[in-house]
């Protein structure tokens, strides 16, 4: 049984999929390529309907030396969870900011700044969201963070 | 010779200063500030499903009022920096002798008034009263903080809105009984009380005064879930005691005359003992039963928002007291014999 | 003039909104979260799967069984067990509990907000009372019940359960009818709360609102409806939804909401079926991924959890119903006007909980 909405992923991204899996009933898993983040991002939006930005984060693959960046999209109208990654290397994260596709981006690329260090490009308010302003610990959810230096950053 | 002259003086003095000293004075406003926050605070437990103070005083926890305030005064005064000391100690003192000053003019009994005001003893009380929201507002202001700011800029915006509606409601009294005196207001309401001719204006009076002393729904000056405490949001220790008794004294006086105004003030149906006493008896009777009503009011009702309140206030209160004295004004001159019919002058 | 909005204050919450006003009208309305963290995702990174029940359920003190339930799911899901029904009638009676608890306390806090009116507050606390009684009969515990494991429940229902529910039911019924009478039709409340914050439908979708905020724009969508999980499906309930998207809308729905979880409790309770009510899970899940999304009190919560063979998860990412509904809350200067006083009862009919924001 193919799912309607995999279908048209697939003829619309076509040369931007990297993998396109099902996750479950209305969960659908898409990679796309790092490049075509933005165009993708703007297609799933405006032709696939993908209207809802519910959370983005990070998963820090420290063997494959990769941070994949996971957005976390619904449609309000197929009711359809998509979940949109995109791996980029370790070193001197970059990403381009979705907050003008998906405004409540804001929160969750602020969050993934502070907690993986990834430089968010674009973003108007890059700033500490859940961490404390004077934070220096280093990125908390990185698997290399030093559980030491978040100490150290509190002994004030 | 001089502690002659003193104990002579006193003698001759002795009613003004049982007057002033004792009962409608300062020892009847404090008794009467602390039996209303037991009141209240026990009361408001009931009504939330808590028992409230029970154990200090053995009976419903009575000393528990006072062994707060005890603990008040023995805590420490914080006087935030860059504010001016002196008058930031003061003005919570004078805040309260000055509205403290209107129960001057309430008449208890046709001949125990602490001043009759040469007959203008409504426009006393009205000039007396009035000067409490100046004072709440330098409180406010000096405070040098943001909530006290916005707590004293809503001190005044209810005051004079709800200030001006009141007054308009007295007059209509004022017209009824023919004068500004409390005690000819009074006299005027032996066979009937101005509650029912004067229906419109003891309802736009209520409201009003209500807003003046900041009782629910209208104690948008401190409202706590919005700007913590208003104009005393920096005052601690002491000076909180003292600004906590500000939430009493003019719920006190106004309250006073309202029951002098329009129902009845110390006149009652029934006299025992001596005149006197049972004039003290009917106020105070009357009194209490009005403060319970006001005091119930804070578990069963919301408060109002700001802009709310100064719609009600100018767009429907203002009008309706023009109107009740234009109405009385009429049948004043053009009919002065309906108001023998209830025996008024 | 901006006004730092907490956290010490007597509403705001281990939170604060820094106010930008003018005079009463509020300008712009930023929150500042964080004051809870506790980087819970990064100590489930370090926990083993059994282990990381305790820290999802400080997600959120008032709903603990909504969150456990999306992590104890997400381990199933990897692991591919099929859990028992009688466990997952359980599992639901207790997820609307929960629920039940969460609304109450919210419906106190928004009486609360609207000023001088604490009654409705401890009537509310107490009649949770009698609710985390029958939970602490169930699982032995109050607030926290660490009840769910993977695999089913710790417990079977203790004999008496039933009476019990249905006796605390037949009383809350009661209840419900007092709240609706004192508080949700006093004319007071709905001056404060009618056509205040309010929420366009449109907004409330594109900003990613959640649960009863997004429900409470007349947006029909609730995740035990859309994706029925555990027993739902064969429960009988309305999903709840108004057309206003104000203050007042969004209180109703949480309150229509509280009616539905005492027919979704009856009806659970009278359906259990025989059988076992937990099956074995092994230490140790193959590696993988979940997405799995449960309904709690404040919205859907997303839990993602990804692992890679070993006795503790990779990766979990938790999409917080709180945070989300308060991106919503930060916009709300723009097309709705506020004042100072409308910001404590817009705050609390959202209904954020920061323990979740924050994570």
């Amino acid at each position: 049984m193919s799912n309607p909405v995999m279908d048209d992923l697939r003829r619309i991204l076509s040369e931007s999929i990297l993998d396109l899996r099902e996750l479950g009933k209305r969960k659908i898993s898409i990679t796309v390529k790092a490049d075509n983040l933005l165009e993708a991002a703007r297609i799933l939006k405006e032709k696939m309907g993908f209207d809802v930005l519910t959370s983005a984060g990070a998963i820090d693959y420290i063997a494959k030396k990769i941070f994949q960046i996971v957005y976390y999209l619904w449609s309000s109208k197929r009711r359809t969870v998509l979940i949109l990654r995109v791996n980029i290397p370790r070193e001197n994260p970059t990403i381009q900011s979705l907050h003008r596709i998906w405004e409540s981006a804001d929160y969750h690329e602020r969050e993934m700044w502070e907690m993986f260090g990834i430089d968010v490009q674009g973003h108007p308010n890059l700033t500490r969201i859940l961490l404390p302003e004077d934070w220096s610990g280093g990125f908390p959810l990185r698997k290399d963070f030093d559980w030491r230096g978040g100490d150290a950053a509190f002994q004030h | 010779m001089l502690i002659d002259e003193i104990l002579g003086w006193i003698k001759l003095n002795l009613k003004d200063l049982i007057q002033i000293v004792l009962f409608p004075g300062i020892a009847f406003i404090l008794i009467f500030a602390v039996a209303a926050t037991w009141f209240e605070r026990k009361y408001l437990a009931h009504s939330m499903l808590r028992i409230g103070p029970l154990h200090t005083g053995r009976v419903a926890g009575w000393l528990q009022i006072i062994a707060d305030f005890i603990k008040l005064t023995g805590k420490e005064v914080i006087t935030p920096r860059n504010v001016n000391v002196f008058l930031f100690n003061l003005l919570p003192v004078l805040s309260v002798c000055t509205s403290a000053i209107a129960v001057a003019f309430i008449p208890f009994s046709s001949d125990w008034i602490i001043y009759e005001g040469n007959g203008i003893s409504l426009l006393l009380f009205f000039a007396a009263a009035s000067l409490t929201p100046y004072i709440t507002l330098m409180l406010g202001w000096i405070s040098n903080n943001k909530y006290s700011i916005i707590g004293a800029m809503r001190v005044s915006y209810v005051y004079i809105s709800a200030e001006i509606p009141a007054f308009l409601a007295a007059m209509g009294v004022a017209i009824m009984a023919g004068s500004f005196s409390l005690i000819d207001i009074v006299e005027a309401q032996s066979r009937i009380p101005f509650l029912i001719p004067q229906i419109l204006g003891f309802i736009v009076f209520f409201i009003a005064f209500l807003a003046e002393v900041e009782r629910v729904p209208f104690d948008i000056p401190v409202a706590e879930q919005e700007i913590v405490a208003g104009w005393r949001t920096e005052y601690s220790g002491i000076n909180f005691g003292v600004t906590m008794m500000m939430d009493y004294i003019p719920l006190c006086t106004w309250t006073l005359l309202f029951v002098t105004l329009y129902l009845g003030g110390y006149q009652g149906p029934l006299i025992f003992a001596s005149q006197t006493l049972s004039n003290f008896f009917w106020i105070l009777l009357k009194f209490s039963l009005v403060i319970v009503v006001i005091l119930l009011f804070r578990s069963v009702f919301p408060r109002l928002r700001m802009d709310q309140t100064l719609r009600l206030t100018w767009k429907y209160l203002t009008p309706a007291a023009f109107l009740n004295l234009i109405i009385t004004a009429i049948i004043a001159y053009y009919y002065p014999d309906l108001f023998g019919l209830i025996g008024a002058s | 003039m901006i006004i730092s909005w907490g956290p010490q204050h007597p509403i705001s919450g281990q939170f604060r909104i820094i106010l930008e006003t003018d005079g009463e009208n509020v300008l712009k309305l930023t929150p500042d979260i964080g004051f809870t963290h506790r980087g819970i995702e990064k100590i489930l990174e370090n926990r083993t799967f059994l282990q990381g029940i305790v820290p999802v359920e400080r997600l959120s003190m008032l709903d603990t069984a909504n969150f456990l339930l999306a992590y104890v799911r997400a381990v199933e899901e990897i692991a591919e067990v099929d859990v028992p029904p009688r466990a997952k009638y359980i599992r639901t009676i207790l997820c609307e509990i929960s629920r039940i608890n969460s609304h109450l306390y919210a419906l106190g806090l928004i009486a609360e907000a609207c000023g001088g009116y604490p009654a409705i507050f401890l009537w509310t606390v107490a009649d949770r009372e009698l609710f985390l009684d029958v939970a602490e009969m169930l699982t032995g515990t109050r607030w926290s019940y660490s009840f769910f494991i993977p695999g089913g429940v710790r417990r079977d229902i203790p004999s008496g359960f039933k009476e019990k529910v249905l006796e605390v039911l037949d009383y809350f019924e009661g209840r419900l009818e007092t709240y609706r009478d004192s508080w949700l039709e006093n004319e007071l409340f709905k001056r404060r709360a009618r056509g205040v914050g309010e929420l366009p439908l449109d907004k409330a979708v594109t900003l990613g609102a959640a649960g009863p905020t997004l429900r409470g724009s007349g947006f029909r969508f609730d995740t035990r409806k859309d994706e029925p999980y555990e027993a739902y499906e064969d429960l009988d309930f309305k999903l709840v939804s108004m057309e206003e998207g104000d203050s007042y809308a969004r209180t109703m729905v949480r309150y229509l909401e509280m009616v539905e979880s005492v027919k979704i409790i009856r009806e659970a309770i009278e359906n259990i079926p025989e059988g076992r009510f937990r099956v074995r899970v092994p230490m140790r899940v193959p590696e993988g991924e979940a997405y799995v999304r449960v309904e709690t009190a404040r919205g859907e919560v997303g839990l993602h959890m990804i692992t890679d063979g070993s006795i503790k998860p990779y990766r979990v990412k938790i999409n917080s119903p709180s945070l989300r509904n308060l991106y919503v809350l930060s916009r709300m200067p723009e097309f709705s006007r506020l004042l100072v006083a409308d910001v404590p009862v817009v705050l609390w009919s959202f209904d954020p909980w920061f323990l979740d924001a924050d994570r």
